[in-house]
């Protein structure tokens, strides 16, 4: 087991891409890592969420369903550890998708915010279009699918991903284990402390 | 001293073949059951508790039916009311859903109860008809 520690940077992560420019007459390549911004979607108190929600600020996003049997009640355990150390930190947010589009309306996601006691402000249980919650859980590179086999009829992963305010991938963690938690609440204050 | 050892063997049999289903239906609470409603039936926030004395004494022939086949509805536990979605657990056999409910109902201050596969698949027979 990894025990958590402080680093002074943290890696950016996901897909890259080199890309060619000029600067006055001269080429430059450049690798660039993919920014995950282009998404709307619906929060449990049917405010809109986009990518300039969460610019400039520290945030965590997951995939679950209120109906999960299997590992959300430890994930949301654990978010919750994460938004109550955070409570009074305004820079940083949490984004939950919803993988149920069928059952999770934005009524089901209320009652259960209400029930987790957390305000839209700092967590953002979010549903949207199926094709585009699916298609943006393969944009952070977390596994989500239907499979009626399953317990509740999805599988998904247990994964947090760390996102920067330019919509950059900083890390994955295992949002079932408290000890990567704590590493994941470590990375986000240096994070925060690397935008300040 | 043959007879002895031969007591003592018999004796370590019957014990470990008694408390095998107290152990079997510990695994399978964790399993299925102990992530959502807790490792001592304690619930947590949307998820209702088990230790829930009244609610159980209330429920005890729709036990096997909300095991098997989930529920969704609004509940009301020890004063609090629930609403969601329960899957149901459709893999489990009669025999599991009646190690569930011995451990369940007996322990965390609920009310008591025995049950068997027999009794549970009359249960299930039983169980009201969904909306």
């Amino acid at each position: 087991m990894r025990q958590p520690e402080e680093k002074s940077t943290l890696p950016v992560l996901g897909a890259e891409e080199v890309v060619l420019s000029d600067e006055n007459g001269d080429p430059i390549v450049d690798t660039v890592y993919r920014q995950i911004d282009s998404f709307a979607f619906m929060d449990q108190d049917s405010q809109l969420i986009t990518a300039s929600t969460v610019a400039g600020k520290v945030y965590v996003v997951d995939f679950f369903f209120t109906s999960c049997p299997t590992i959300c009640p430890k994930m949301k355990k654990q978010m919750l550890r994460i938004y109550e150390a955070f409570e009074e930190e305004p820079q940083v947010v949490l984004l939950s998708h919803s993988i149920d589009t069928r059952n999770d309306t934005v009524p089901v996601l209320h009652a259960y915010a209400e029930k987790l006691e957390i305000q839209s402000t700092k967590w953002h249980l979010v549903t949207g279009e199926r094709d585009a919650i699916y298609g943006i859980a393969e944009s952070y590179m977390v596994s989500a699918m239907e499979d009626e086999t399953a317990p509740g009829g999805y599988i998904h992963s247990g994964a947090f991903v760390l996102m920067d305010g330019n919509h950059h991938i900083r890390g994955y963690y295992d949002g079932t284990l408290p000890e990567d938690v704590d590493q994941l609440m470590i990375d986000m204050r240096t994070l925060l402390k690397e935008s300040a | 001293m043959i007879g002895a050892i031969a007591f003592l063997v018999v004796a370590v049999l019957v014990v470990r073949t008694c408390s095998a289903p107290q152990a079997r239906a510990k695994v399978l609470y964790d399993q299925h059951c102990g992530s959502c409603h807790g490792a001592h039936g304690e619930g947590f926030r949307m998820y209702p508790p088990l230790a829930a004395p009244d609610y159980l004494e209330q429920h005890r022939e729709e036990f096997a039916c909300i095991v098997f086949y989930g529920i969704r509805d609004t509940l009301v536990v020890n004063g609090e009311t629930y609403t969601g979605i329960m899957p149901g657990n459709p893999q489990l056999s009669e025999t599991d859903i009646a190690n569930i409910a011995n451990y369940v109902y007996n322990q965390w201050g609920n009310p008591g109860g025995t049950f068997t596969a027999t009794s549970i698949a009359r249960d299930l027979e039983n169980c009201p008809p969904k909306p």
